[in-house]
């Protein structure tokens, strides 16, 4: 019999992926999920790294290849191996996820500016009936050049296709989806989570009232779309008033200042000089 | 205790009465397995002479399921190894054997094995690559027997080996 050890690198070593017959050959494992195991690995013709993703279905290279976005990393390649699991090879970014940008000490513009970007590849998605339904931060890297990039969707695809079928990672599943229930409002429940999860204690409220309607449980009160999400983020980044949080008459009149700093300046210090030549005036 | 339970097996025709399409045959041994170690135990506790039998598990975290799943992908690994064993008796499978099933802690590199062979380095990657796509075809044959049906099979295939046959 087998030792432990034997067994433990045997079972590594018949799960890589036999590329014999491609162009390709595998460094090293990147990681792994429900969907599949992705592999650094090396063109050997063009002679650069690419992503590639080792799963049971091919559907994931045909969802990505249909959907030509610049937030949405393209697939470069795709086969059958010899035992019959699907390959895809995309462009390998080697960025840094968004859970270490969150911890990286960014300000919340940027941090917010950055959740707009993530929202573009998903609604386009959207526009395209396809969901990622596995919105997380893992599965979104920032790249060298300030490119956001949403990967693995091996969960999603057609939302016609997916009906009833379930996937995704807890937290970021809304409850409707647990019941196999999928379309557009299960990303944009993840966008919830996901802009609650870049947010601070301290930050503003109206930007946790923006996470917590995203993200709110009944899908009739989320916004109706990513791209009305999106909007009502760069009105937040504009210093408008959001439609997620009802401010008060003191809230308002400090985010007006806040947003006419200028103008304001200009009054108070034509009042201070008003105010000076009044009393020299009046000696 | 192996021993008498498949004496059990066959005396009582227990292997005999499987139907594949109630349960993957996995499932119904393991099933046979519990319901004889139990009846085995209530035996032996009647028995006021009898030797204490050690129903202790190898780990104190692993539960029986996992132990059985490990042992049952170990039992059909080596299967397996022999198979090939006995396809390949040449510098090919000894490749393999110096490298892949190398049971020491720390496997020697592709290049001390070429020397070791007489052959390149970039030989012994292709002879690797090769017999692990054999190994795996081999696994999947024995597989094959193992399971009753198609379906079986391939849920097997999937589950142990992650591939979609």
């Amino acid at each position: 019999m087998l030792p432990d050890s034997v067994l433990e690198h045997l079972r590594n070593v018949i799960e890589a992926p036999d590329l014999d017959g491609t162009k390709y050959e595998v460094i090293e494992e990147l990681g792994r999920g429900g969907m599949g195991v992705v592999y650094l690995a090396r063109d050997r013709v063009l002679g650069r790294n690419v992503a590639l993703k080792v799963s049971s279905s091919p559907e994931e290279a045909r969802t990505l290849a249909a959907l030509e976005h610049p937030g949405i990393v393209p697939v470069h390649d795709a086969g059958t191996l010899p035992d019959g699991r699907a390959w895809c090879a995309m462009k390998f970014v080697d960025g840094t996820r968004l859970d270490a940008f969150r911890n990286a000490g960014n300000s919340l513009a940027d941090r917010m500016r950055i959740f707009t970007r993530v929202c573009e590849p998903v609604a386009f998605a959207h526009s395209q009936n396809v969901i990622h339904r596995d919105l997380k931060p893992a599965n979104i890297v920032i790249g060298a050049f300030g490119e956001v990039l949403v990967l693995d969707w091996g969960a999603g695809g057609k939302i016609d296709l997916l009906s009833e079928t379930r996937a995704g990672t807890a937290g970021y599943m809304p409850p409707e989806q647990r019941m196999g229930t999928n379309n557009e409002g299960t990303d944009i429940y993840a966008l919830g989570r996901l802009l609650d999860y870049l947010l601070d204690q301290n930050d503003p409220k109206p930007a946790h009232a923006i996470a917590a309607r995203a993200a709110d449980p009944d899908p009739a009160r989320r916004y109706s779309s990513v791209a009305e999400l999106a909007r009502e983020v760069t009105r937040f980044l504009d210093r408008e008033a959001v439609e997620a949080y009802r401010e008060s008459l003191y809230e308002r009149a400090a985010r007006w200042m806040s947003r006419n700093r200028t103008l304001v300046a200009l009054i108070l210090t034509y009042l201070c000089a008003r105010t000076a030549i009044f009393f020299l005036a009046r000696r | 205790m192996t021993q008498a339970f498949f004496l059990s097996a066959l005396e009582k025709g227990t292997l005999v009465s499987y139907d594949p399409a109630r349960a993957a045959f996995r499932t119904y041994l393991r099933t046979c397995l519990d319901r004889f170690a139990i009846n085995f135990r209530k035996r032996d506790r009647r028995r006021p002479t009898a030797a204490p039998i050690d129903f202790d598990l190898p780990g104190p975290a692993e539960s029986p399921d996992a132990v059985f799943e490990r042992e049952w992908i170990r039992g059909l690994f080596s299967l397996a190894v022999e198979d090939l064993r006995n396809l390949h008796d040449d510098i090919r499978f000894r490749v393999f054997l110096a490298y892949d099933l190398n049971e020491s802690e720390v496997r020697p590199t592709y290049a001390e094995l070429a020397m070791r062979f007489g052959i390149t380095t970039e030989t012994i990657t292709n002879y690797l690559a090769a017999m692990r796509r054999q190994f795996r075809k081999t696994l999947l044959t024995r597989l094959r027997e193992l399971t009753a049906t198609e379906r079986e099979f391939r849920s097997e295939a999937r589950a142990i080996l992650g591939v979609d046959v």
